[in-house]
């Protein structure tokens, strides 16, 4: 050792235990800022376990179990994941702690069957937790509808009236919804699509009716003679009667599409139309799997949604009490309404939670949905408070949600390989995480608060609490199906009757009254009507 | 004539003897006043005028020892390096001056 060093060890100590006490000072420092990210991670989702919280999971990385207050799950919400990762699963459990928490308004629109079996369970787990007067409540605000069911029907006659929404808006969006279901119809299929549907809807008749109309114009210059206004029903009909017969026979084909399924034309042929504000302030479970074959049918059914749905979120007022709604496999949701719908989901984020809406949408992916709109994943990413994605192909889009926290250790090295120590680089770290997401197991996802500029925590979801006995889950079937919202099988049918007598009393009209051309198609009109 | 010699070089003997004297103190003093910077614990950076520590984890170019200890003295072979790199800007920072 040179006299330099002896003099420098007596003046300050030893030059080594110096640079090691350095060095565990300078690992300290970055550990506090590895430190500090999960400290305001764990503000943020380790609340203490309390009345009004909801449990989510536990975070792998730092074992703490992740627990957010309710009011922090009003918010919109975005989770990602392929089909049998946890989506559903997650959102059940959401639901069951808001559920928990007092929360009585939520829809989920499922498309799968899938999410609204899971909730069922969920919701009759809730109520046998209740005292009886509570459970009471509860029960008779869950509503169950099930499109295509053989017991209860929801009332759907999309051409009642609708308030703060005028006819001819009205007519045009359903004329949309039909002419969407495929990409070949006409812009004067299109027109005159309208202007049917704006006249029935005018006369009061339900869409049902729409193939009869088509085929036998007479209805619509009967109707003239009644009430309404004369000029259009006339137009109208001599407009039926001038088009060439392929273009009115497509359109038939596709209206008696999708009125074939006799659920379908009950539901829709009712006397009048949920109202759709109330829908979302109740506990409605929206069943919207169709079966085998009849994918185009609740294609229209989910548009037509929609568009009811959409319609009450912009009536309600600023402010209005909270409620969820949640969209499961929102692409195939999407899908129903094309584009159109698209951007009107995206004027309805910017809009809902104003109105006291918060939408969940649960997706496998972004791109199937930018095959819908190319802005909406944008949208989506940009207007979504919370993001949970589970695994899924990870690029630069979700880098926000990885928590990088500069403390990742390098790989042990190889004995041939030269020494390295030390933490990853940033982007390095990156990309491991990114490999990670691509490899999470189920039912673990990664969990951001966007509100608060975090990234996300990697969450094992919590186990949701499903214990309800089948003879509860039948018992809340029952109720459900009961709920004045829904109605009867027979009360549909009588309601469709009734239509079919009235159509048949329009088109009640002796022969020799009748000009040659309308014979035929009267004839056939009559022989379709459902009478008896 | 060898004793003239003698006393006519003596002299410039003398004189040359002193300069050596003279300029070897002098270069001495310098090279120690640069190697007393050393018993300080940190060096400025010429550039940038950061804080260098001198005592840290080192990698010795000569033995490839990696060590805990002073940057200018190989606690394993004693090599002494003759610069290290600022941590801030990168530059080199002398640890010896030059003869």
């Amino acid at each position: 050792m040179s006299w330099l060093s002896k003099a420098r060890a007596a003046l300050h100590g030893p030059a080594s235990r110096r640079a090691a006490d350095g060095e565990a000072a300078e690992l300290a420092r970055y550990a506090d800022k590895a430190s500090e990210l999960e400290r305001r991670l764990r503000e943020q989702f380790a609340v203490p376990s309390a009345p009004g919280t909801v449990p989510l999971g536990r975070a792998r990385e730092w074992n703490w179990e992740a627990r957010m207050p309710a009011s922090k799950l009003a918010a919109h919400a975005l989770i990602v994941g392929p089909s049998g990762s946890g989506k559903s699963y997650f959102t059940a459990l959401l639901l069951q702690g808001l559920l928990a928490s007092g929360v009585r308004s939520f829809t989920v629109l499922d498309p799968k069957a899938e999410t609204v079996e899971l909730m069922k369970a969920v919701v009759a787990g809730a109520a046998a937790r209740l005292a009886p007067e509570r459970r009471r409540q509860l029960l008779g605000r869950v509503v169950l509808f099930d499109l295509f069911g053989t017991r209860a029907l929801p009332r759907l006659n999309v051409l009642a009236p609708v308030q703060g929404l005028d006819e001819e808006s009205h007519a045009f969006q359903i004329a949309l919804l039909f002419s969407d279901m495929s990409a070949d119809v006409g812009v004067r299929q299109e027109a005159i699509l309208y202007l049917v549907v704006l006249c029935l809807l005018k006369a009061g008749l339900p869409i049902t009716v729409l193939p009869t109309a088509l085929e036998a114009p007479l209805l619509l210059e009967r109707l003239a003679l009644r009430a309404g206004p004369a000029d259009l029903f006339r137009t109208t009909a001599s407009r039926l009667k001038k088009e060439g017969r392929e273009r009115i026979l497509g359109l038939m084909s596709r209206a008696e599409r999708v009125l074939r399924l006799r659920a379908t034309r009950l539901a829709l042929g009712a006397d009048g139309c949920i109202d759709f504000g109330e829908v979302l302030d109740l506990v409605s479970l929206v069943n919207l799997a169709p079966p085998q074959g009849a994918a185009d049918i609740s294609r229209v059914l989910s548009g037509l949604l929609w568009m009811g749905i959409s319609h009450a979120i912009r009536r309600r007022a600023n402010g209005a009490a909270r409620c969820h709604l949640v969209i499961d496999e929102a692409p195939t949701f999407l899908a129903a309404g094309g584009a159109r719908m698209a951007d009107s989901l995206e004027d309805l984020f910017r809009l809902a939670r104003s109105k006291g809406v918060n939408v969940t949408a649960l997706t496998q992916d972004l791109s199937s949905i930018a095959k819908v709109s190319s802005s909406l994943p944008e949208t989506l990413r940009t207007n979504m408070h919370l993001v949970a994605l589970f695994r899924c192909l990870a690029d630069a889009q979700w880098d926000f949600v990885l928590p990088v926290t500069g403390r990742r250790p390098k790989a042990e090295r190889a004995p041939w390989e030269e020494a390295r120590g030390g933490y990853l680089e940033r982007s390095a770290e990156v990309q491991l995480l990114r490999g990670e997401l691509q490899r999470l197991p189920d039912r673990e996802c990664y969990l951001a608060d966007r509100r608060t500029g975090l990234p996300g925590v990697r969450l094992r979801t919590a186990d949701l609490a499903l214990a309800a006995t089948r003879a509860e889950i039948a018992s809340l079937e029952e109720a459900a199906h009961r709920h004045p919202m829904l109605a009867s099988v027979p009360e549909l049918e009588r309601a469709a009757e009734a239509t079919a007598r009235r159509v048949a009393a329009l088109l009640d009209v002796g022969d020799h009254q009748l000009a040659e051309s309308d014979r035929a198609p009267v004839r056939r009109a009559r022989g379709k009507l459902d009478i008896g | 004539m060898r004793l003239t010699l003698a006393l006519v070089t003596l002299p410039l003997f003398a004189a040359y003897g002193a300069y050596v004297l003279v300029t070897g103190y002098l270069r001495g003093m310098w090279r120690a006043g640069g190697r007393l910077r050393l018993l300080a614990l940190a060096l400025p950076c010429p550039s940038c005028g950061e804080a260098n520590p001198l005592d840290g984890r080192w990698k010795c170019r000569s033995c490839s020892a990696v060590y805990h200890g002073a940057v200018f003295e190989c606690g394993f072979c004693g090599a002494g390096a003759s610069f290290f790199a600022c941590r801030r800007c990168g530059i080199s920072i002398p640890l010896r001056r030059p003869s």
